[in-house]
């Protein structure tokens, strides 16, 4: 039963999930946010369909279609100009309103020598529609988005990425909430293919970050499904779902004993990793005025809060995911001329990151889930912080010049999620 | 004048994309799925059980709730089973076709005759 905005997600789940025949009956949106007393009525006003479609509904007899391979991918003969081209595939939800590099065969092929892996191998398939994403997959994608062949390990080890359970893509395709890609890299890789890490790193004019992030979304759209307004149903949509926030991680400008973010997450120095993240937009974390990184930590606490993704107090289950914090470097400085470590550094603000639950708006806050997820006895004025512990906040150096840096929230059940690249 | 200049100027025309023929590879992949089997709705309701399984999302259960007390007033001898009250675990978004499984082999250890999903938002 779900509401009529959300139909046909329901549906496209549905077919992805070998069902393309179900049954359903549809409640007028919204549920969320009535009163019960609607929602009562609602309920009777559908039940005798309910009831219908709980005895007399029955399967039509559609054929399923044979299954195809997926490799290798179909072609399409097509007459027209690269306009028409690029009308053609944003009308089949294949492009995202911005021109594409037409795929054809040759230039295909010409990504796919970027990469050692075969281009049959099936990285796996992308929520809600289920489309199998191959090597080649990835390589059409990197051509439509204007990657060049040497990305193509980069692009590869960031759809795996996305593809694990704790990256959650499924959900980032399909949800209400104004969510995107955060991906970072480490490692050789940067310097290799030319990921921008510095002054204006996620934003234009580099190259790597930028068709790498365009690729992703376009595999979103095309291979997932993840169109507006049927199956994306971000409620305003951003441009990250045109771009992903690409950059690589400032090492030279780490503090002294910091670890870069790879090596924090489990991996070796000199590996080359990528990082994926689905999150809201960053609240910038713009502090000119601190001398100190205890002063700067005062001025975090008032921005660095769930309170913006309606985590903490309203989605305690919030407490137990991956928050993520990207120090410009002159704040990365306050950390180093305190001299404390990563892990001082993110005990400390993570302390100081708290909030009241009386802050949190009445109707979510959820006092026994926040006290199952968080582990605390909680009241009204409990100061809450991020999560339930300083671990889960992932802490990084990024982008040039400027007292700014940037807090990441995840949508719920998120996590970051990383991948050694390989060729 | 400036523009009858601009005009007689020769060379100086409109570029114009000729349409082409294209062989194109298509993005789009190949949805694998495994085709599921729908089972036959019972005949009627009465005497049998029917779950109710709510993913968590506000009001979804304020929803189900109503359509339980349908059930039990309007339908003889039904066993009505709140799958959010008695197996809790499913009470969430499952994101992923592997935790769906997860999920979906909890409602069947319930024994329903019917489930009635109401993903609400």
């Amino acid at each position: 039963m779900p509401t009529t905005e959300f139909i046909g997600l329901a549906k496209d789940t549905s077919v992805g999930d070998g069902a393309p025949d179900m049954s359903f009956v549809n409640i007028p949106h919204p549920v969320a946010g009535i009163s019960a007393q609607d929602l009562r009525a609602k309920a009777d006003r559908l039940f005798p369909e309910l009831l219908s479609a709980a005895t007399s509904w029955k399967p039509s007899n559609t054929t399923i279609p044979l299954q195809k391979s997926p490799y290798p991918a179909e072609v399409i003969n097509f007459t027209g100009t690269v306009s028409d081209i690029n009308n053609f595939f944003l009308s089949k939800g294949w492009a995202l309103g911005v021109p594409i590099v037409p795929p054809t065969p040759e230039r295909v092929v010409a990504m796919l020598k970027g990469t050692t892996r075969k281009p049959g191998e099936v990285l796996g398939q992308v929520l809600p529609r289920m489309g199998a994403v191959t090597v080649e997959t990835v390589a059409t994608h990197a051509v439509m988005a204007g990657c060049k062949p040497e990305y193509m390990p980069a692009l590869i080890a960031t759809i795996e990425a996305m593809l694990t359970p704790e990256a959650n893509w499924g959900a980032i395709n399909t949800t209400t909430g104004t969510v995107g890609w955060l991906i970072v890299f480490n490692g050789p890789v940067v310097k290799d293919i030319g990921i921008a890490w510095s002054s204006g790193a996620s934003g234009k004019m580099h190259h790597a970050n930028a068709s790498i992030g365009y690729a992703v979304n376009l595999i979103s759209a095309a291979v997932g499904g993840s169109t507006p307004p049927k199956s994306d149903k971000s409620s305003f949509g951003g441009p990250a779902d045109y771009v992903a926030w690409v950059l690589g991680e400032n090492e030279s400008k780490l503090p002294k004993d910091w670890e870069p973010l790879h090596v924090s997450r489990g991996f070796k120095k000199g590996d080359s990793v990528v990082t994926v993240y689905g999150a809201y937009p960053p609240v910038d974390l713009t502090d000119h005025w601190s001398m100190t990184a205890e002063d700067s930590f005062d001025a975090f606490s008032s921005l660095a809060t769930p309170r913006i993704d309606s985590g903490g107090a309203c989605r305690p289950e919030k407490a137990v995911n991956d928050y993520f914090v990207i120090l410009g470097p002159e704040h990365a400085e306050l950390a180093q001329k305190a001299n404390m470590n990563k892990e001082q550094y993110r005990k400390a603000f993570w302390e100081k990151a708290r909030q009241p639950i009386s802050w949190y708006p009445k109707a979510c806050v959820n006092m026994p889930k926040i006290e199952q997820f968080y582990g605390i006895k909680a009241t009204p004025g409990t100061l809450l912080p991020i999560t339930d512990k300083p671990e889960r906040i992932n802490f990084m150096v990024g982008g040039g010049a400027g007292r700014h840096s940037l807090f990441f929230t995840p949508f719920w059940g998120t996590n970051a999620a990383s991948k050694k690249i390989d060729n | 004048m400036c523009m009858t200049a601009f005009l007689a100027v020769p060379g100086l025309v409109v570029a114009k994309e000729n349409p082409q023929q294209w062989t194109l590879v298509n993005p789009a992949g190949v949805v694998l799925s495994k085709p599921v089997k729908i089972v036959e709705r019972p005949s009627t309701l009465e005497g049998k059980t029917v779950v109710l399984r709510w993913n968590g999302k506000p009001n979804g259960d304020v929803f189900l709730n109503r359509v339980a007390e349908l059930l039990n007033e309007k339908v003889k001898d039904v066993k009505v089973v709140k799958a959010w009250e008695v197996a809790p675990e499913t009470n969430i978004i499952s994101y992923s076709p592997d935790k769906s499984v997860v999920v979906a082999k909890k409602l069947v250890s319930l024994k329903p005759d019917i489930v009635i999903g109401a993903p609400a938002d």
